[in-house]
C-alpha cells in the first residue's frame, strides 16, 4: 500500500535526492515551523515530531517534517505540539545574538543534513512507508 | 512425567568483582598488578586491527587531576569482563548473543574508555580532568584510556560510527580481562528471581517497573541490545542483571551533556538502587524498553504498549528515564499519561534546556500527570573552563559541539561553554549529583 504524505523541509539534501512529495522552503528552523504551525491549524496533521533528533532546533540548520496528505478537522494534539515545539526553539534561538546554526561550517552543515536525511528515512522505514 | 521440576533455578544471580584502579601505564606487556594496569598499545592495537575498516589506531591516557582536556568523545565505557556464567560482556559484540547476567563479572572501578575521533563535524562531548569542568562528571575522577582511531578513507558515516563503537568495546573488555587471574577488592552481589517467583515472595510490598527509554531515530542516535538496533521494536522486557551485564550498548552521540553513553547502562543508577531495595522497600519487577521513534504513531504505539506490558505485571509504580531531549518529552510524556491512566504511580527523570537564567519552559512537552518529577541539571547552564596544558583529541571541535560555539576557544585558552557540553553532566538516568531546585 502507498502511504500519501507530504515531505516539509529547508534540508537542500532532500532535494537532491529526489525525496518524495518533497516541499522545500529556504528558511530556518524556527521558520520552517512557522510553517508548519500555520499547516496544522488549518487542519493538516504532524505525522513525525516537530523536533525530531536530539540535536537542539538552535543547533541543526536543517528540519524535515512529514505531515498528513489532506486536511480534514484540525488535530489539537498537533496544534499542542507545534505551540511547544514554537516556544521550545523560539526561547533556544534567544540563547545568544546569533544563533548558534548561524555559526556553522559547511563541514557542519553537510553532517547536519546527513542527519536530519537519516532520521526521516528511519520514520518511514520503521513505519514501513519506504 | 512431571510438569513442575522443583530443582529448577529461578533467580538469576551476578556477583561484580570489583577491582579499583590506581593508574594506567602503557607497558611492554599488558598486565594488571596492585591497582596498576598496563596496556601493551602495540597487542590491543593488533586486536582492535583486527577490524578492517580501522587504518590505524593509537592511544593516550587521562589521570584525574591532570591538566587535561579530552575532546571530542563519542562514548564512555566501564572495563568489564565475564569470569564465569553465561556469555561475554556486551553480547552480540564482544560476546555472542547468549545470555548475560548470571555469573561473576570483573569490573574496573575508576576507569574508563573514551573513544575520541571525529565522526560527525559536532555532537560528541568534552571531558575535562581538572577544574570547573572536572565538577560535572565522574569521569573526571577516572583513569582513562582514550583510544584515538582513524578509519579507513572513503568510509561512509555509519560504518565509521559503528566502527568506533565497536573498538571501544572491544577495548573494554581487553582491560578487564586483564583482571582475571585477580582476587578483587569488593564483591557485590545482586539477584532477581523471576516475575512469578518474586510476587509469591513479596506479596505485600509496592511492585515497581523501571522503563528505560532508549533512542533510536538514526545516524548517531541509535542504541543496541544484544548487538540488535532497537528501531522499529515493540518495547520489550529485559532482566535488569542483563543490563548491568553490559547488553545495553550506546550508539548514540546526541547530546554529550545528556546522551546515555555505555558507561551509564552498565551502571544504570536507578536500576541498581531498585536492585538494593529489592525485596525489602519494594518489589523490582524488572526493565521495560521504550524506544524514541520520530514518527508520533510510533511514539504512541511505545507508549501504549509499555504501559500494556507495566499492566501484565501487575506493577503498582513505574520509573520512567528519557534519553536526549526535545521529541523524547513527548514519549516520557505519553508514558506517564498512558500509565497513570491504567492507576500506575509514575516519576519521570529528565533534564532541562531552560535558558542561562533558568527562567524559560525547560521541557518541549508536558502532561498534566506528571505531577513526580526528577531534574539532572539545566544543560544551558554557561560555564568559563580554565585553560588546560594538554589537549587529547582535536580542541577545534569544540567550536562545532553541542554547547560550544565559533567563539569557544578564548585567547587565553579557556573554554566558554555550556554544560551541554560536557559528557554526561546532565545524564538522565541521575548518574551525576546535579539537580535544579526551585527559587
Amino acid at each position: 500500500m502507498k502511504h500519501a504524505f507530504r515531505c516539509v523541509t529547508n534540508n537542500p539534501l532532500l532535494a537532491v535526492q529526489d525525496f518524495p512529495n518533497l516541499e522545500y522552503h529556504d528558511t530556518d528552523v524556527l521558520g520552517l515551523l512557522r510553517i508548519v504551525y500555520q499547516e496544522v491549524i488549518g487542519g493538516v496533521k504532524l505525522l513525525t515530531h516537530p523536533l525530531t533528533g536530539s540535536i537542539r532546533p538552535d543547533i541543526t540548520p536543517y528540519k524535515t517534517v512529514l505531515l498528513s496528505a489532506t486536511a480534514s478537522r484540525v488535530d489539537f494534539e498537533s496544534v499542542r505540539l507545534m505551540e511547544r515545539a514554537l516556544q521550545y526553539t523560539e526561547d533556544l534561538y534567544r540563547l545568544r545574538d546569533i544563533p548558534l546554526y548561524k555559526q556553522c561550517s559547511d563541514e557542519a552543515k553537510a553532517d547536519f543534513q546527513l542527519i536530519d536525511l537519516s532520521i526521516i528515512e528511519r520514520a518511514l522505514e520503521v513505519a514501513q512507508w519506504s | 512425567m512431571e510438569l513442575i521440576d522443583k530443582t529448577k533455578e529461578e533467580t538469576m544471580k551476578l556477583t561484580l568483582n570489583k577491582f579499583h584502579v590506581k593508574d594506567i601505564r602503557f607497558a611492554e606487556q599488558s598486565s594488571f598488578a596492585n591497582g596498576i594496569l598496563y596496556i601493551d598499545k602495540k597487542d590491543l592495537a593488533a586486536y582492535l586491527m583486527e577490524d578492517s575498516n580501522i587504518q590505524s589506531v593509537d592511544f593516550d591516557i587521562a589521570r584525574p587531576g591532570e591538566s587535561v582536556r579530552i575532546v571530542p568523545i563519542k562514548d564512555v565505557i566501564q572495563p568489564r569482563y565475564k569470569k564465569s556464567g553465561s556469555g561475554q560482556i556486551f553480547p552480540g559484540y564482544v560476546g555472542d548473543v547468549e545470555t548475560v547476567g548470571n555469573g561473576e563479572t570483573n569490573v574496573l572501578e575508576e576507569c574508563c574508555v573514551a573513544t575520541s575521533g571525529k565522526i560527525v563535524a559536532f555532537q560528541e562531548g568534552i571531558i575535562d580532568m581538572c577544574g570547573l569542568g572536572a565538577e560535572f562528571n565522574s569521569f573526571s575522577k577516572m583513569n582513562i584510556l582514550v583510544p584515538l582511531i582513524q578509519p579507513i578513507d572513503g568510509i561512509d558515516k555509519h560504518t565509521h560510527e559503528a566502527t568506533v563503537r565497536i573498538a571501544g568495546l572491544k577495548t573494554a573488555a581487553y582491560m578487564a580481562k586483564l583482571s582475571l587471574a585477580l582476587a578483587p577488592d569488593e564483591v557485590e552481589t545482586f539477584e532477581h528471581e523471576s516475575i512469578l517467583e518474586m510476587g509469591a515472595k513479596y506479596p505485600d510490598l509496592p511492585k515497581v517497573v523501571y522503563v528505560d527509554m532508549v533512542q533510536c531515530q538514526g545516524l548517531m542516535h541509535d542504541t543496541y541490545i544484544y548487538g540488535l538496533n532497537v528501531k522499529g521494536i515493540l518495547s520489550t522486557l529485559i532482566g535488569p542483571l542483563e543490563v548491568l551485564d553490559g547488553a545495553i550498548v550506546s550508539g548514540n552521540c546526541a547530546a554529550p551533556g545528556h546522551k546515555n553513553a555505555t558507561i551509564h547502562h552498565e551502571n544504570n543508577p536507578i536500576i541498581m538502587d531498585l536492585l538494593r531495595r529489592h525485596g525489602k522497600e519494594l518489589c523490582f519487577v524488572g526493565v521495560l524498553l521504550s524506544n524514541e521513534s520520530a514518527m508520533l504513531k510510533e511514539k504512541m504505539r511505545a507508549a501504549y504498549y509499555t504501559s500494556n506490558l507495566s499492566a501484565l505485571l501487575g506493577v503498582d509504580g513505574m520509573i520512567i528515564s528519557e534519553e536526549g531531549g526535545g521529541n523524547p518529552e513527548t514519549d516520557l510524556m505519553l508514558n506517564c499519561r498512558f500509565h497513570e491512566q491504567r492507576g500506575i504511580k509514575t516519576v519521570l527523570v529528565t533534564d532541562e534546556y531552560c535558558g542561562r537564567d533558568g527562567a524559560s519552559q525547560g521541557l518541549a512537552d508536558v502532561t498534566p500527570e506528571a505531577d513526580a518529577v526528577i531534574t539532572n541539571g539545566n544543560g544551558n547552564q554557561f560555564v568559563v573552563l580554565p585553560k588546560m596544558d594538554r589537549v587529547i583529541g582535536d580542541i577545534e571541535t569544540a567550536r562545532v559541539i553541542t554547547g560550544g560555539n565559533a567563539n569557544s576557544i578564548g585567547a587565553d585558552g579557556t573554554l566558554s561553554v555550556e554544560i551541554a557540553a560536557i559528557m554526561g553532566s546532565c545524564c538522565e538516568m541521575g548518574y551525576e549529583r546535579m539537580t535544579t531546585r526551585l527559587r
